[in-house]
């Protein structure tokens, strides 16, 4: 049996001199992806990699051809042996992911599995893109990448150069007749308004909160922000405002209801810099 | 009847019992099998043989495919183990609390044990992980559970308090608090539910729907050792519930410590409950269910009774975490949802063909 373990070591040393040895000419570029991640999944189309994509979580709606595609469930209510059973050789996943059980399997079964940092910011997204595409060896596709988002950013600035005082915004995720889940600070949606240099009037709470009718009076936002998701189960979008929970507004009054598409504006993807200038324009085209 | 056909009929029944018993342990011998050869990864049923004699077998080690032995050996084995000691602890405990209580719809969950243990892990991730990792910079791993099987106790606590104050249980009183106490735990649930944020949210979902996906070997086997001492002393305790089936002045006059019998019943059950719900959430009806089955078959004999439901809970349990692993892949469904999904129906069908379940009240 000894002699077993030194034929395996030599031929694993072996292996270890063919591997070196060919690493300047061959650097790893992962065949069999699980992307998991909304903005990962996004990322890695930008970087026309969507043919190597074997599996997405949930939260991979965009681009829809991504729909056909296996899933493997929630992203934080991930299960180990199903994504081991798809035999991936690249295995990305979003920071916050999990849960961490599963991802102790994942790595102790010998799976290459890479965290993705999350943060909802500029910075954050072109750390996600840099990560991204050093993961699957796309570096130049991924510069290439964030340079167009920085552009993007710069045409953005340029045209709120000339905006003196920032709206005040209320986002809203849900409705019902008498409470709206409204954004608070440290969202996504608090960070995309900040970029198109708006208020966020609900920044005195954290996370998403359900708010009643007084709490909105008070808050008098001048614009509701919403998705399409949300008032699809309202046939006039323009009705929504005449909602008992909103109608007391100076939204309200003055007509001003913003309906996004909720992955663009909450993604924090690669489509960031294209949601911000698309809100900016929505707030600031008016006056 | 002459006493000797009477004798041929008793030595009959227990015939029966003891087949029964051995259909049981082949039941969950072969669930056992199915949860560790069957899941998402095909793996052939050679290599898992021989992955399974390598790891019984300590001075024998093969070189195998890592994936596949770290499927069985490290996914799959842990979460075997668990179903089996987790599954054995509902219904036994479910088994006793029925005995018990007199009452054939008592289980883990109606005396607010369960949703004491759940209450208490979901404050721990909700508010006790942030306080822990301001204190010390990271949340220990055992926090969790151990919080979860406190919460148990503090139910257990909080009930034997209030039911014992005249110097014995009364079992009325401990059901209504019991539903007290179920309905308190639901509402911390709620305003946690309420200022959690997703992640949270995630979690609290997995407490509130079990799930045996968690499972380490680095948790599981504490968790299991003290199981095994819990059920043992639970199962031991059938003689004294087949005379408290006849009444509490009637076990006492029979010779048995009544109040003592009660209190170790209690604490036991709720041990075994917290132990279990502090590694899988909440799992229901399988406490509720699997002890009728049992009775459906073996008769109401706590003595056949009790260690056939820790046989026959454990294996419907595997069963059930089969499905919940194989029914949506590559995802996973909680347990709880098929162990409801399941038992449900197939309670009111056990109901529809007898009334009565072998309980007498």
């Amino acid at each position: 049996m000894t002699k077993g373990i030194e034929m395996g070591l030599r031929i694993n040393k072996l292996l270890i001199i063919v591997v070196v040895y060919c690493l300047p000419i061959y650097s790893f570029a992962a065949e069999r992806i699980v992307s998991i991640g909304g903005s990962i999944t996004e990322i890695l189309f930008e970087l026309e990699l969507q043919n190597k994509i074997i599996a997405v979580d949930t939260t991979s709606l965009y681009p829809p051809s991504v729909k056909s595609m296996q899933n493997v469930g929630y992203m934080r209510a991930l299960a180990a042996e199903p994504i081991i059973a798809l035999n991936p050789d690249l295995i990305l996943y979003q920071d916050g992911s999990g849960p961490a059980e599963t991802i102790e399997k994942l790595q102790a079964a010998g799976m290459n599995v890479i965290k993705i940092s999350h943060e909802p910011s500029v910075e954050g997204v072109v750390n996600k893109i840099q990560e991204v595409s050093h993961a699957v060896d796309k570096v130049t596709q991924g510069e290439a990448l964030v340079s167009r988002i920085r552009n993007e950013l710069v045409q953005l600035e340029h045209f709120l150069s000339d905006v003196e005082t920032s709206a005040r915004v209320m986002f809203v995720l849900s409705f019902d007749e008498s409470s709206a889940l409204v954004a608070g600070s440290e969202t996504g949606a608090n960070g995309i308004i900040s970029m198109a240099k708006a208020e966020n009037v609900a920044n005195g709470f954290s996370s998403y909160k359900p708010l009643g009718a007084e709490a909105i009076v008070e808050l008098a936002p001048e614009f509701v922000v919403t998705t399409h998701r949300a008032v699809k189960s309202i046939e006039n979008e323009a009705d929504i405002l005449d909602l008992p929970v909103l109608q007391l507004t100076p939204a309200a009054r003055n007509d001003r209801l913003i309906v996004m598409d909720g992955l663009l504006l909450l993604g924090f993807g690669p489509r960031l810099a294209t949601a911000a200038n698309e809100l900016a324009k929505a707030l600031y085209s008016t006056k | 009847m002459s006493a000797q056909s009477l004798s041929i009929v008793i030595s009959k029944l227990h015939q029966k019992r003891i087949l029964t018993i051995i259909l049981l342990v082949c039941f969950l011998f072969v669930s056992i099998v199915l949860g560790l050869a069957v899941g998402p990864l095909k793996i052939p049923a050679l290599n898992t043989i021989n992955i399974l004699l390598d790891i019984l077998n300590p001075f024998i080690s093969n070189s195998h495919d890592h994936v596949q032995e770290t499927v069985i050996s490290s996914l799959r084995g842990p979460r075997v183990v668990l179903g089996v000691v987790t599954g054995a602890a509902l219904a036994v405990s479910g088994a006793c609390f029925q005995s018990l209580f007199r009452n054939p719809l008592a289980d883990p969950g109606v005396i607010g044990v369960s949703a004491g243990a759940a209450t208490a892990a979901v404050v721990y991730i909700v508010l006790g992980q942030g306080v822990m990792i301001s204190l010390f910079g990271f949340a220990p791993k055992y926090a969790l559970p151990v919080s979860a099987m406190l919460g148990a106790l503090l139910a257990v606590v909080v009930l034997y308090l209030f039911v014992n104050r005249r110097g014995g249980i009364e079992v009325a009183t401990l059901l209504l608090a019991g539903i007290a106490l179920n309905a308190f735990c639901g509402s911390v649930t709620g305003i946690l539910v309420f200022i959690s944020d997703d992640q949270q949210l995630r979690e609290l979902t997995f407490w509130t729907l079990g799930s045996l996906a968690r499972a380490q070997w680095d948790s599981v086997i504490p968790v299991c050792i003290l199981l095994i001492f819990v059920i043992s002393i639970l199962i031991s305790k059938g003689n004294a519930l087949n005379a408290f089936s006849l009444g509490e002045a009637e076990a006492y006059h029979l010779g048995f410590d009544v109040k003592r019998i009660k209190r170790s019943i209690v604490i036991f059950g709720a041990a075994a409950v917290g132990a279990a719900v502090a590694l899988t959430g909440i799992i229901g009806f399988v406490g509720l269910v699997v002890p009728h089955i049992v009775r459906l078959l073996l008769g109401a004999d706590n003595r056949y009774v009790l260690p056939a439901s820790a046989i026959a809970g454990g294996g419907l349990i595997l069963i059930a975490d089969l499905f919940a692993r194989i029914a949506v892949q590559p995802a996973e469904m909680p347990i709880g949802v098929i162990t409801s999904l399941i038992g449900a129906p197939f309670f009111l069908y056990l109901l529809s063909r007898r009334r009565h379940l072998g309980l007498s009240i």
